[in-house]
């Protein structure tokens, strides 16, 4: 069970679900500066680019991903913009070629000689920051669900979809249970879809990461949010390990009152999967 | 291969992985005769410039004696890192560039000492040197057991940043051989593939189609084996050494 191989031939896909309700104007708390909504835009593209220089061979792009961003606030459906625009799922060779934009930015990097030097460097966005209307956590589910099964219909083999829901609130249009219960029933021969669910914030209240068990979740919410997270399967729980996450056996893909490095955390877990580094040999990167 | 009074019969074999064709494979072998140097590399799949690393690696190690391991491959990065100056690329592949090329290697040199063949070695990631005698391994390096292969081996870094970290990996060791004796240098997949199987009837059916020189054949038994998942789908590079001494 989620041990199959990543490939052309069976690819996988991965749906980022992300609340762009009007609270995601506020900060994160405990004295952070910047709005939630411009901090999850920057860590979702940066996903996404990653995404696609995992899978970058030179100057080809080999589809071992399909992804589907769908963003929930005034209005629930893709979050794609430009050439990209209402594309519900995409494959990564088409992310690479059309970004919104590439900016160029400046990273620090080591010089050769002890010290380090800023450096230019591309980087694409998909995806623009919003922050407006309410909370329709379970349409935007229900439009997951119809992304997914589209996608096992045409892909009844291979690893099995994962969901990276990120939000700020509860749900404004009922409790997910239902509809969160019922995607994580379906899956692939290699197992049944994945949901990992990250809350943000917007206090400097304890974060809970990764728990495998909802002893101690005090808030309603919270454990509405723990009851649709999918225990993290061994690949998921070695990348986590690897990022001196605590985890163990049993933990389930659930953080709740993320801090920013929480979120950064979430989405580069989620997206570890199996057979494929988390980062092309993250341990490797010198920044780090 | 003759070297003094013994013989050395050399047998190679490289197949890529399923739905690649042979010019995709990123696996390696380096061959030196007249100065029984041997390698064999393995690109890193998600790496940029895999292939050419590996074969870089290859090349390199067998045509030269290499004293000192890590300023040989800092050489050898530098080198890689040259080659894609000028090189206009896209905000994808400029990006991929910037984290290096990686590789496993495993290189071997032979030499005769006094009127015995000892063979020296050095690796790093998870291609493997295997001496055998008999139907006994004697040795496997840098790895001996088919649960130790993960997805996440140190590898063999072109970027010199990251070299400090990688050198320490490094694994080598040394041995005289003996009449019949195998040395095998082989990339992960088939390493881990043969720890487990070597003493399987499967196994004697594999060196039976190696040493008939059944290339199609030797193809057609290793999809069998991905097809019932006894080897990861990957590249397969295969080197044999077979020692003789001449009576």
């Amino acid at each position: 069970m989620y041990s199959a191989q990543i490939t052309r031939a069976n690819p996988t896909l991965i749906i980022l679900l992300i609340d762009q309700s009007g609270s995601m104007v506020d900060t994160f708390g405990g004295g952070r500066a910047g709005r939630k909504a411009d901090f999850v835009s920057d860590v979702v593209n940066n996903t996404l680019h990653d995404l696609v220089i995992r899978c970058t061979k030179t100057e080809e792009i080999r589809n071992y991903y399909y992804v589907s961003v769908i963003g929930y606030g005034r209005h629930v459906g893709s979050a794609f913009g430009g050439s990209l625009l209402d594309r519900g799922v995409v494959p990564v060779s088409d992310l690479a070629d059309y970004p919104l934009k590439v900016e160029t930015r400046m990273k620090r990097v080591s010089d050769g000689y002890g010290g380090t030097i800023e450096v230019p460097y591309r980087f694409p966005i998909w995806t623009h920051p919003l922050a407006d209307g309410g909370t329709p956590m379970c349409e935007a589910f229900r439009r997951a669900k119809a992304v997914l099964q589209t996608w096992l219909r045409e892909h009844p083999t291979g690893f099995p979809p994962t969901i990276l829901h990120l939000t700020d609130g509860e749900s404004g249009d009922g409790d997910p249970t239902q509809i969160g219960q019922e995607i994580m029933s379906q899956g692939t021969d290699d197992g049944n879809a994945l949901i990992f669910n990250c809350h943000l914030s917007s206090s400097s209240a304890q974060k809970i990461e990764y728990p495998a068990s909802a002893y101690g979740l005090n808030d309603k919410f919270a454990q509405t949010l723990f009851g649709i997270s999918s225990v993290l399967p061994a690949g998921f729980v070695a990348a986590a390990q690897q990022l001196g996450v605590s985890v163990a056996d049993g933990s389930r893909g659930f953080v709740f009152n993320a801090d920013p490095s929480s979120v950064v955390q979430f989405y580069e877990i989620g997206t570890s999967l199996t057979g494929m580094v988390v980062t092309p040999h993250r341990w490797m990167d010198p920044d780090v | 291969m003759k070297v003094g009074n013994w013989n050395l019969e050399l047998r190679t074999f490289l197949m890529p992985k399923s739905g690649s064709t042979i010019a995709e494979c990123e696996d390696a072998i380096g061959i030196n005769e007249e100065a029984l140097r041997f390698a064999v590399a393995d690109g890193a799949t998600e790496a940029f410039d895999a292939k050419s690393w590996a074969n870089r690696l290859v090349k390199s190690w067998t045509s030269e004696s290499v004293d000192d391991f890590g300023k040989w491959l800092e050489l050898q990065g530098r080198e890689q890192h040259e080659s894609w100056n000028g090189l206009k690329l896209s905000w994808y592949a400029e990006a991929k560039a910037t984290q290096g090329s990686f590789a496993a290697f495993v290189g071997v040199q032979i030499e005769k000492i006094d009127e015995r063949l000892h063979w020296s070695a050095v690796a790093l990631g998870d291609s493997c040197l295997i001496h055998g005698r008999g139907d006994e391994i004697l040795l496997s390096l840098p790895l001996s057991d088919s649960n130790s292969f993960t997805t996440m081996p140190v590898l063999a870094p072109s970027s010199s940043a990251l070299l400090e970290k990688a050198l320490p990996n490094i694994v080598t060791g040394n041995d005289f051989l003996e009449h019949g004796d195998t040395l095998w240098l082989l990339s992960d997949a088939v390493s881990a593939w043969f720890l487990n199987e070597n003493k399987n009837m499967i196994f004697a059916e594999f060196v039976s189609l190696l040493n008939d020189s059944q290339d199609e054949m030797l193809m057609k038994f290793f999809n069998e084996q991905r097809e019932q998942n006894r080897i990861k789908d990957d590249d397969i590079a295969i080197l044999r050494l077979i020692v003789n001494r001449k009576s």
